[in-house]
């Protein structure tokens, strides 16, 4: 009996010494967490405005509206952005497929009329040479202009996978657009 | 301190003598930059978690040393995650999983277990300096050599070095399995010099 009892306390002690330790931790965690999240945020923000302007030039008016929207069954979409411009209003989606190397970040306009306006890289890592054929201007020029209901995207020999990545998440994100933008 | 510094850095060597923590080491090394991010976090991180561990060596039952360990550590890192997202975005970014993975890096907890819960804190931080000096210098040869051979170039800010065009570099050494080739040619190479030592000696 004052075995089991010796052991009970041994635990008890111990589940203390790590619970402190764990308080502890915790507290130097959140510290940390509420002190740079602002910054964080703005960082998001400035990330955002940069990508955007990567189509629309500095000064965009936008709105992320990410959450306005079902994504159950559509892969890889990272957000949505409603674009205020001249012609009217743009949807923006990033699109972060998995290419050959990594991911292949980027962002696909879409006008109301159902038209792509542009797509445009912010980040890939493809091969260069072979599946970085995807970013030539040749190539974006013949999915630019096509419409999102009749959308055909050329797989390039010697970027095969890079891209099926890319017509992949284009035929994702053109659905998407259809069935829960447009509707 | 020299004695340590030594140990850590070349006899002791965490990535090519004792081929400790090698999953980043492969998969963060494609460029030198990346290279420096990855060593410089985990040189950060053995620092602190060094001392910790040694200040709070004989406050912790032996029984419940490792929990506590890998608590202080996780904080350690997830610390420096916030703070890497903060001030250095793109380092962030490309390290990606790598970064909170150096909770389990085994350097950081064999310094933990190894030195660190025996010694004082004063040692403990020199111990995790020459260590993590060890790993990032190990880090920067194997970056340096896969990104200049494997784009034929090296971007070091605003210079560019180019050895080889583009179009011909072999680009083999910049994906994943390069990284175990350049590994084992730097780990053969190294390992035959010092055989040459010993035989002279």
């Amino acid at each position: 009996m004052s075995n089991f009892i010796l052991a009970f306390k041994k635990s008890l002690k111990y589940a203390l010494i790590l619970s402190l330790v764990a308080v502890i931790c915790t507290v130097a965690t959140i510290t940390v967490i509420k002190f740079t999240e602002p910054k964080i945020a703005l960082n998001e923000a400035i990330k955002v405005e940069s990508s955007l302007a990567l189509i629309y030039g500095d000064s965009v008016d936008y709105k992320t509206v990410t959450k306005d929207y079902q994504y159950s069954g559509y892969a890889d979409i990272d957000a949505i952005y409603e674009v205020n411009v001249s012609s009217g209003i743009n949807y923006v989606y990033q699109m972060s497929p998995k290419g050959r190397n990594g991911d292949i970040v980027y962002l696909v306009a879409f006008d109301l009329s159902g038209k792509i306006v542009d797509l445009v890289y912010v980040s890939q890592t493809e091969t260069p040479g072979r599946g970085d054929k995807i970013t030539q201007d040749d190539y974006i020029n013949t999915i630019v202009g096509q419409s999102v209901s009749s959308l055909n995207v050329e797989t390039i020999s010697g970027a095969t996978i890079s891209s099926w990545a890319l017509s992949n998440s284009l035929n994702t994100a053109t659905s998407h657009f259809q069935n829960e933008v447009l509707k | 301190m020299k004695k340590q510094l030594i140990r850590g850095i070349i006899t002791e060597n965490p990535t090519f003598v004792l081929f400790l923590g090698l999953c980043p080491t492969l998969a963060m090394t494609n460029s030198l930059i990346n290279a420096v991010g990855m060593g410089v976090s985990v040189l950060i991180v053995l620092m602190i978690t060094n001392v910790l561990i040694s200040l709070v060596r004989n406050q912790i039952p032996n029984d419940i040393r490792i929990p506590v360990y890998i608590t202080i550590i996780a904080t350690a890192v997830t610390i420096l995650q916030y703070f890497l997202n903060t001030f250095f975005i793109s380092i962030y970014d490309s390290l990606g999983i790598y970064l909170p993975l150096i909770v389990v890096n085994c350097i950081v907890l064999g310094r933990a277990e190894a030195f660190a819960s025996q010694n004082k804190p004063k040692d403990a931080f020199i111990d995790g300096l020459a260590t993590g000096l060890g790993f990032l210098g190990g880090l920067m040869v194997l970056g340096f050599a896969r990104e200049l051979i494997g784009t034929g170039s090296l971007n070091v800010y605003f210079t560019t070095l180019t050895i080889i065009p583009t179009e011909f570099a072999p680009n083999i050494f910049v994906q994943s399995s390069g990284a175990f080739l350049m590994f084992g040619l730097i780990a053969w190479v190294m390992n035959t010099i010092k055989m040459k030592k010993k035989e002279v000696k």
